[in-house]
């Protein structure tokens, strides 16, 4: 679970603004997804693979890890689409729903890759602070970065009380997990409460009005490389149309 | 059970956030008027969320003897009401997306729909009935909870379905084929959820009454 948010916070990209990186990796994940062109999702399944890799410098084995979840369950999902279910049993599929299938698979290998490029660079917490400028709820935003917060403390609860209760062979039979998992989700609930009390003391120590401010460092977004971005995925798209 | 980024074709991703945002918008505005009223709801209205997405890192044994992680539909509707947990839900799974790769950015609309509207509006609604109708609150969460997971895991092989109907028996074999690849996984977590949510239920109701009772205000009415 720390994986994407590690990379993010040390990739290269981090300085780049977010408005940019979110051009580049919503512009890919349109083509991909509007595209029929199968060659153009495989150059933007490599593309935004490289510009991760050699571009952002995020390393391979965090990349592929990042990968290895969701390819799963594409190719579930190809699987499934590759066969067909009628009253005479289950058979492969016709060539044509065969294509299809891993076309649908290649488009969703394609706008992984858009979205990993974007997940592996931006810290979460930037993201959000964007989607408030462009006139999310303040209160909603609010929640969201607090929520980003509090993510990282509860889950170093959930993990030493996990590794106290597998210690005491809390692990050691099915009925014995189900039992420790629930005293460790009853205990977690008030701990959590418990620190979002003590922040709430705190705020109101310090003046709080129903408003958290955060400081941002983020850099203005240029324009011409937003609409450089755009334009050449427009004109990508417009290339698989034609060939 | 997320579907992920860019498997929906263009219009599918489109109808189900379209069918999702009515939802998503009544929880926001109950959530931004509470917070108008009374502020310090806000931390735990952050901390709810936390606990919810921390959830999913659990990995419980299903009883085939495979692992993996909870929805917790049953236990955030249950805690936090059906229409908190669809906010609180919609912002775990762009963070599931963003952080974790699960799900993605064009199947947001069809993942709220199944996994923060659909499984907790079954589950909320199991849960009064059966508790309306004289069950025990074991009995009543257990329910809650299993067929709150296992509508989030149909309404996810019926959106897989109509997105890809079967060439030979349509939707209804494509249904029958996504549910059956999904179902040894699925169905046994299922009934592993509900027998966690009940553990903890009981707990909570126990020994941390006093917490539930500050979720009064958060989760209203539904």
């Amino acid at each position: 679970m720390r994986l994407i948010d590690r990379s993010a916070q040390t990739s290269r990209w981090r300085a780049v603004p977010t408005a940019e990186k979110l051009a580049l990796s919503l512009s890919a994940l349109l083509v991909a997804v509007l595209s029929a062109s199968l060659a153009v999702k495989a150059f933007i399944l490599a593309a935004m693979a490289g510009l991760a890799l050699f571009g952002a410098g995020v390393s391979p084995s965090d990349y592929l890890k990042a990968f290895a979840v969701p390819a799963g369950f594409i190719l579930t999902g190809v699987v499934a689409q590759c066969l067909t279910v009628s009253l005479a049993g289950i058979g492969l599929a016709p060539p044509a729903a065969l294509a299809l299938a891993l076309g649908f698979g290649l488009t969703a290998f394609a706008s992984i890759s858009a979205l990993l490029l974007l997940a592996l660079t931006t810290p979460l917490t930037r993201l959000i602070e964007w989607l408030e400028r462009r006139g999310l709820n303040p209160h909603l935003a609010d929640i969201a970065l607090v929520m980003f917060r509090m993510i990282w403390l509860t889950l170093d609860c959930l993990e030493s009380g996990e590794r106290a209760l597998k210690g005491r062979l809390g692990h050691s039979t099915y009925r014995g997990i189900l039992t420790s998992h629930g005293l460790l989700l009853a205990a977690l609930l008030p701990r959590v409460f418990s620190r979002a009390g003590r922040l709430e003391t705190g705020l109101a120590a310090r003046g709080y009005e129903g408003r958290l401010v955060f400081l941002s460092t983020e850099r203005p977004s240029r324009l011409f490389r937003l609409a450089a971005t755009v334009t050449a995925f427009a004109g990508l798209f417009l290339v698989g149309r034609v060939a | 059970m997320h579907i992920m980024e860019g498997y929906l074709p263009v219009s599918h991703a489109l109808g189900w956030a379209a069918l999702s945002i009515p939802f998503v918008a009544y929880g926001a505005r109950k959530i931004v008027r509470t917070l108008e009223e009374k502020p310090e709801t806000k931390m735990l209205l952050a901390a709810s969320g936390a606990y919810v997405f921390v959830l999913s890192a659990l990995k419980i044994p299903s009883v085939t003897g495979s692992c993996s992680h909870p929805t917790g539909t049953g236990l955030s509707a249950s805690l936090f009401g059906p229409s908190v947990t669809a906010v609180l839900g919609t912002i775990v799974l762009l963070f599931q997306a963003l952080l974790l790769a699960h799900g993605g950015l064009t199947t947001l609309g069809a993942n709220v729909f199944s996994m923060a509207i659909a499984g907790p509006f079954v589950a909320y609604g199991l849960y009064r009935g059966l508790t309306r109708a004289g069950a025990s609150m074991a009995v009543a969460v257990f329910f809650a909870a299993m067929l709150g997971d296992l509508a989030t895991y149909c309404v996810t092989a019926l959106q897989l379905a109509l997105a890809f109907p079967d060439p030979v028996s349509g939707v209804a074999g494509a249904a029958v084929k996504f549910l059956a690849v999904f179902a040894p996984t699925q169905a046994p977590l299922a009934v592993s959820e509900g027998l966690l949510t009940v553990v903890v239920m009981n707990l909570l109701s126990r020994y941390s009454a006093d917490e539930l009772k500050a979720l009064g205000p958060v989760a209203g009415k539904a």
